[in-house]
């Protein structure tokens, strides 16, 4: 895809415990479009999918980095400049999903950025070692205001659709001007602005 | 090529110490299949970087450098553990000598590379392999031990040690292991150095809040050694915190993309790159271009914080920037107490339950209003959030601390008032204290109190813990090379700790302070501590670790004449030392000296230095939390990690040396080009690294010689698990790093395999043509000492001045 073939460019960022499937998320959902791996050497890695909404290109960047797991949560540091996080847990593993609080309290204080996040229950193809139900996960993204989906990286269920979904949200907030207006950082002085529609050279 | 036989010395040799194993890279590999182990071990990808990474500038607009560029490149893979590459790159540029290892050893590896490559240039080949082979295979030196590297080259950890005997022709050479309880200094901190040299202060003062407020930071400069070392040195400004981010100090051309990513990173980038960097439409990046020293900025970190620290930074550090010893460093110490030392009147500690840390209390402190700012923003610092894990970890497992921080915190909190409960805690501390309090004497930190306290109901012999310091047993980087003429010293080198290894990471797990425990149970703590045995009485050292860690003027003055040694070796010629230059001169003077670190106890102050390692703190995290805490007669735990904490060259790191064709300039065919010679040098990481990535703590070292290019027959040996970690070859073929596929280097070996050695037949036989002319390193060499002479002439200056 040529460089400015895209009316939209978001940055998004995957945040979660180690082993809920992050990494495979992404990949399953960019596969065969951009060889991804690249940046596996230096800890951090992202991929990029272009995806079309009511005819207009919108291209995803997804990043990830390496040792998060070594953070028991995340700081507002880490995504203050990404335009959506996906916070993700794993349906088989009560403990990735009863971390999320505090994965999620660092993220509400810093609500006022808007940042659009979404919760994911990845591994549903493990339903048979489910023990996070499905109904718990949307009381609690409920409760949260946040997006829930469930996925299976493996067996591609709902990945695109996550993606899809998350381009159209991204969109309508971008037309309201939320995300280039509306976005206070945490830091006096920083002169936020996130600009969809940047030029970059990723090939 | 030539890859299958095997070194004759190399047969059937087996590894020292056993249990040394190669450490797959568990890269993540383009494997789209879906599988649930997506992250799956792929070395060979790894290794196939290698040789792009030595390489880390536009090959074909930039003239070669007429001298040696020593830098670092940084590979983390996806635990988030970190190796260094610490190249040598030839002058010409053609061929790179490259050690990996987690050891943040900057000095120690820069000099290593010298000798190797000097030896190379005289054709010493055998030599070469016998060094390096060796240098793999040794465990890391102990306290006061040192490691025959062969070829008179030593690396100790002891100063103690007579000068090695001379080997063969080749250089005589003692390394010293840098000592992690010290903070960086000038000019034995190679990093350091070069960034006051190349930065003025006003840019180092906005590069350090640029970090501090993890923003997204791009230097740019065009000599890669001056670029690295400012990477790792602006870093090391933040201790006791660490850089939690992306840290890349050398970004290859084809990973430029990255630098557009959303969060916080630090990336150099050399010059002749920073133009396609600049194209990629970065959003708020700071940048500081070091050879023009500019710092571009779209935030107002610096007036971010309170203008006390500002003003103290900017005063102070136009005075200590240009004179030797720890005056920079400690003055960036001083300013982290000033801006985090609150953090301790926040911890929270009830007895019988883990101490913890109270945010709200935190925020709710007094200090005076642009301190409270920089508070409620500083509590949504990666850094921050991490060092306060780091801190309650070590009380609740029962290590305690007192390291330069804590004490920088005491005396600031006494003079400035800046802590105004300290008071309250130094009055606790007097109440409660016994023989552990007195032993301690004022340095103790209330958190250690609290500590204490809830210890003595529960854990004995922490006490003994609270003892150590933080950076004792850690590998900190940093040059703390010193001649001989310390010597005198000697004595105090049997309190000198052992050296470790994590690294990986920017924070060190640091095994061997557990395992110190044991050994050393202090006596001081005369309540009869149980829990750690008390065989050796390290009390003294204990003490005299902390004394010294005060500032004394005698100290100074030894500190002092101790650079003006070092310093004297060389210099004669003036110089400015302002302007950006690089220090790569300075450096080759080693390797016909001998240098030795000066005792832990005579040491002016005991600082842990930070650099990449700083403090080590053990990222293990909860794990053994409450086994630690009940510390009883602990063999349990402390045996446990015991084994690790006895790192060793062996395990720890894994190093490569290769001698790589740059990607572009490949000019092959010609024999006896420089250009083409590939000689790796692997160094495999401690087998226990692939399984608990963070807990590196034992090393296994592995020396592996393995060609870059190589030719797929060779490249199956290195992958067998127990094959040899040795494998010498040289290619005539410039090296394309697409194509090495079969690298050999490439670390799948098996992880609790035993080293061996691998064959490099041909090596001998060709490598002697790769290295190029004899000569060239000749002329590097003089050109080198001649550079350097400006320099040292004017910290001579300065110094006496």
């Amino acid at each position: 895809m040529s460089m400015e073939d895209y009316d939209f460019l978001f940055k998004i960022v995957l945040i979660g415990n180690a082993g809920v499937g992050k990494t495979c998320l992404v990949r399953r959902f960019t596969q065969g479009l951009f060889p991804p791996g690249q940046g596996a050497t230096i800890g951090v890695d992202f991929m990029i999918k272009t995806v079309e909404i009511n005819g207009e290109k919108v291209k995803l960047q997804i990043w990830d980095t390496a040792g998060q797991e070594r953070f028991r949560s995340i700081t507002q540091s880490y995504y203050r400049s990404a335009n959506a996080l996906i916070l993700t847990y794993d349906i088989t593993c009560e403990e990735s999903f009863r971390c999320l609080p505090e994965w999620l309290r660092e993220i509400e204080q810093y609500a006022s950025n808007k940042v659009i996040t979404v919760l994911v229950g990845n591994k549903i193809d493990l339903a048979e070692r489910r023990e996070v139900s499905q109904q718990r996960a949307e009381e609690f993204s409920e409760a949260q205001d946040m997006y829930y989906l469930e996925t299976s990286a493996k067996e591609s269920d709902n990945v695109e659709k996550l993606f899809l979904d998350l381009a159209c949200r991204l969109i309508s907030e971008a037309r309201q001007n939320t995300l280039v207006n509306n976005v206070s950082s945490p830091l006096p002085g920083e002169g936020k602005s996130i600009s969809y529609l940047t030029c970059c050279n990723f090939n | 090529m030539q890859s299958g036989s095997r070194l004759p010395w190399a047969q059937g040799q087996s590894p020292p110490g056993g249990g040394v194993g190669r450490v797959s890279w568990p890269g993540v590999g383009p494997n789209l299949s879906g599988q649930a182990a997506c992250p799956s071990p792929h070395p060979q990808e790894a290794m196939q970087m290698v040789p792009k990474f030595c390489f880390p500038f536009d090959v074909e607009r930039e003239p070669s450098s007429p001298a040696v560029q020593h830098f670092t490149f940084a590979l983390t893979d996806l635990s988030g553990t970190r190796r260094f590459g610490f190249c040598h790159l030839r002058a010409g540029a053609h061929s790179c000598l490259c050690i990996l290892s987690h050891l943040p050893w900057f000095e120690v590896f820069y000099k290593l590379l010298n000798t190797v490559g000097d030896l190379l240039a005289q054709d010493q080949v055998s030599e070469v392999e016998e060094l390096l082979r060796n240098l793999l295979q040794q465990p890391l030196p102990g306290p006061q031990a040192s490691v025959e590297l062969g070829s008179g080259v030593t690396v100790s950890s002891a100063q103690s040690i007579p000068p090695p005997a001379p080997g063969n022709s080749g250089p005589l050479s003692c390394f010293v292991a840098p000592d992690s309880g010290r903070l960086p200094s000038i000019p034995e901190n190679r990093n350091l150095t070069e960034l006051v040299v190349a930065v003025t202060d006003e840019n180092i003062v906005g590069l350090f809040a640029a970090l501090l407020a993890e923003r997204r930071v791009l230097l740019t400069a065009s000599k890669l050694s001056t670029l690295t070392s400012c990477v790792h040195a602006s870093c090391a400004l933040l201790y006791p915190m660490h850089w939690e981010h992306v840290l890349i100090p050398t970004l290859p051309p084809h990973l430029l993309d990255y630098c557009c990513a959303p969060m916080p990173y630090l990336i150099g980038v050399h010059s002749s790159l920073a133009e396609r960097v600049r194209e990629k439409a970065l959003e708020e990046v700071v940048m500081m271009n070091v050879d023009s020293n500019t710092l571009e900025t779209p935030f107002d970190d610096v007036q971010a914080l309170p203008p006390d620290v500002v003003s103290l930074l900017r005063l102070r550090l136009r005075k200590v920037a240009l004179a030797p010893g720890e005056g920079v460093s400690r003055l960036f110490l001083k300013a982290q107490a000033l801006l985090f030392g609150g953090y301790r009147d926040a911890l929270v500690c009830s007895p019988g339950q883990p101490v913890t840390f109270n945010e709200e209390a935190f925020l709710a402190q007094k200090p005076g209003a642009p301190l409270q700012a920089f508070h409620r923003r500083a509590v949504h610092l990666q850094l921050f959030k991490q060092f306060i894990e780091g801190r309650l970890e070590k009380l609740n497992t029962g290590e305690g601390f007192s390291d330069l921080f804590e004490q920088e915190i005491t005396s600031n909190g006494a003079s400035a008032g800046a802590l105004r409960s300290y008071q309250l805690w130094a009055d606790n501390l007097k109440k409660g204290g016994g023989a552990f309090l007195h032993s301690v004497k004022a340095k103790t930190q209330p958190a250690v109190k609290n500590m204490y306290r809830s210890a003595k109901s529960g854990l004995k012999g922490v006490q003994s813990l609270l003892m150590y310091k933080d950076g004792d047993s850690g590998l900190k980087r940093g040059g703390s090379l010193r001649t001989l003429s310390l010597t005198s010293r000697s004595d105090c080198l049997q309190q000198r700790l052992p050296i470790t290894q994590h690294f990986g990471k920017n924070r060190p797990l640091r095994p061997s302070r557990r395992r110190r425990l044991e050994e050393r149970p202090s006596e001081s703590l005369g309540e009869g501590t149980p829990a750690l045995s008390p065989e050796d009485a390290p009390d003294p050292w204990a003490e005299e670790a902390l004394d010294s860690s005060f500032l004394g003027s005698g100290e100074e003055l030894d500190l002092l004449s101790e650079i003006l040694d070092s310093l004297s070796m060389g210099a004669s010629r003036t110089g400015s030392l302002r302007p950006s230059q690089s220090l790569d001169c300075c450096h080759r003077e080693d390797t016909d000296s001998c240098f030795s670190l000066p005792d832990i106890a005579g040491r002016p102050r005991w600082q842990p230095e930070n650099e990449k390692a700083p403090e080590p703190q053990p990222l293990s995290l909860p794990a053994d939390l409450p086994s630690l805490q009940t510390l009883q007669p602990s063999d349990a735990t402390t045996s446990s990690k015991d084994p690790m904490s006895q790192p060793a060259l062996e395990a720890s790191h894994e190093i490569i040396l290769p001698s790589l064709s740059p990607p572009a300039s490949a000019q092959p065919s010609s024999r006896g080009d420089p250009a083409s010679h590939h000689l790796i040098l692997h160094l495999s990481p401690p087998h226990k690294a692939a399984e608990e990535p963070r807990a590196q703590e034992s090393p296994c070292s592995q020396l592996s010689m393995a060609p870059t290019q190589s030719s797929p027959p060779e490249s199956p040996q290195l992958l067998v698990p127990t094959k040899p970690n040795l494998d010498i070859t040289w290619t005539s073929q410039p090296l394309e790093p697409l194509d090495s596929s079969s690298d050999p280097g490439s670390p799948e070996n098996p992880r609790s395999e035993p080293p061996e050695v691998l064959p490099a037949k041909h090596a001998r036989s060709q490598l002697p043509e790769g290295p190029g002319a004899p000569a060239a390193p000749d002329n590097d060499w003089q050109e080198s000492q001649a550079r350097s002479r400006p320099r040292v002439a004017e910290l001579k200056k300065c110094f006496e001045g």
